[in-house]
């Protein structure tokens, strides 16, 4: 067995390198400026245009719009969730006829836009008003907000559907068969063994469904929900202000930048076990 | 709904036709599904493209 005798003797530090101004070079500095310029020049306007009389009179419905959009989106997410579960075992079932219906619904929700879907059930819906009334739905239905909770719900399902079925058969066969050799059962197979690897799968891909439903709950406005897309064309129409739309979108980063750190710390926590 | 199909014409021009369409005809369930059946005949067009690149893509895959 050989090992070092001696340690290997200081060196002198690397030369730094002098970069060359190359055309590629100056190009990226002149496109960071050219950015860097426009980011300065938006804050400029927010600040010059800081009017606290607008604050006093539209922050607090603005506060209450973005309190609408997340609750929508979480209410339809979560029964989106729990819709797609049955979806996507229908999808993945040897049932010939289960499984086209379930492929005909995916098909029909990611094939059109949610705008046209939201018209479909919002103003669609409305001429089955009498057999509505008769079955005691029609309270439901009248409302524009439940109309886009609704809408949404069914929207993201298919989804949702489509994320865990890819997900669910994106973990080996192998481990279905181990579970079965060991004896134990199905369901606590599914539930123990193939969904927390499904889990880790499906992850992204959930948070980029909820990031796309929360820009995507902007089209209820249409329908008179006041959301914070809602709050933004009210105070719009009213002030006739571009920056209402220039805060709207910061409320929209902000939402979004913030769920992205929630990924991230939920995908560290569920991959902890792979760290080395 | 007219200023939000603004700058987005090519997107909302079946929408807006429908907006037309169901203001005159009051029947916004027919023309809404319409709309939807039109979307769906786009997408659809367009998966026969995915699957034919697809397909390419897999060329030398062995098919089993």
């Amino acid at each position: 067995m050989s090992y070092a005798e001696k340690l290997i003797a200081p060196q002198a530090a690397p030369r730094a390198v002098a970069k060359p101004m190359t055309p590629a070079r100056l190009t990226g500095y002149i496109l960071v400026a050219f950015w860097a310029l426009l980011a300065a020049f938006l804050i400029l306007t927010v600040i010059k245009g800081w009017d606290p009389d607008k604050f006093t009179r539209y922050g607090p419905r603005y506060l209450h719009g973005l309190w609408i959009t997340l609750s929508i989106v979480a209410l339809s997410v979560v029964f989106g969730a729990v819709l797609s579960l049955p979806l996507a075992m229908a999808r993945m079932s040897g049932n010939r006829v289960l499984n086209g219906l379930a492929y005909c619904y995916i098909y029909f929700f990611r094939g059109t836009p949610l705008l046209a879907q939201l018209f479909l059930v919002y103003y669609g819906l409305g001429i089955f008003r009498p057999q509505m009334e008769a079955i005691g739905l029609w309270w439901f239905f009248r409302d524009a907000w439940y109309c886009g909770v609704f809408a949404m719900t069914i929207n993201t399902a298919a989804y949702q559907a489509e994320i865990l079925r890819g997900a669910i058969q994106s973990v080996p066969h192998g481990q279905h068969e181990a579970a079965a050799a060991l004896g134990i059962h199905k369901a606590i197979a599914f539930r123990k063994i193939i969904l927390p690897q499904a889990f880790i799968v499906a992850l992204r891909p959930y948070g980029n469904e909820i990031i796309l439903l929360i820009k995507g709950s902007a089209v209820v406005a249409i329908i008179t929900v006041l959301d914070l897309m809602g709050e933004t064309r009210y105070a719009f129409s009213r002030t006739f202000d571009y920056q209402t739309y220039l805060w709207a979108a910061i409320f929209y980063l902000a939402i979004v930048e913030a769920l992205r750190h929630l990924w991230n710390w939920i995908e560290r926590r569920l991959t902890r076990h792979l760290k080395r | 709904m007219a200023s939000f199909g603004g700058s987005r014409r090519a997107f909302s021009d079946i929408l807006r036709q429908t907006n037309v369409a169901v203001r005159v005809t009051k029947e916004p369930f027919f023309f809404y599904g319409i709309a939807c059946c039109l979307y769906l005949v786009l997408a659809i067009l367009s998966s026969f493209l995915l699957v034919y690149i697809d397909r390419w893509a897999k060329r030398s895959e062995v098919r089993r």
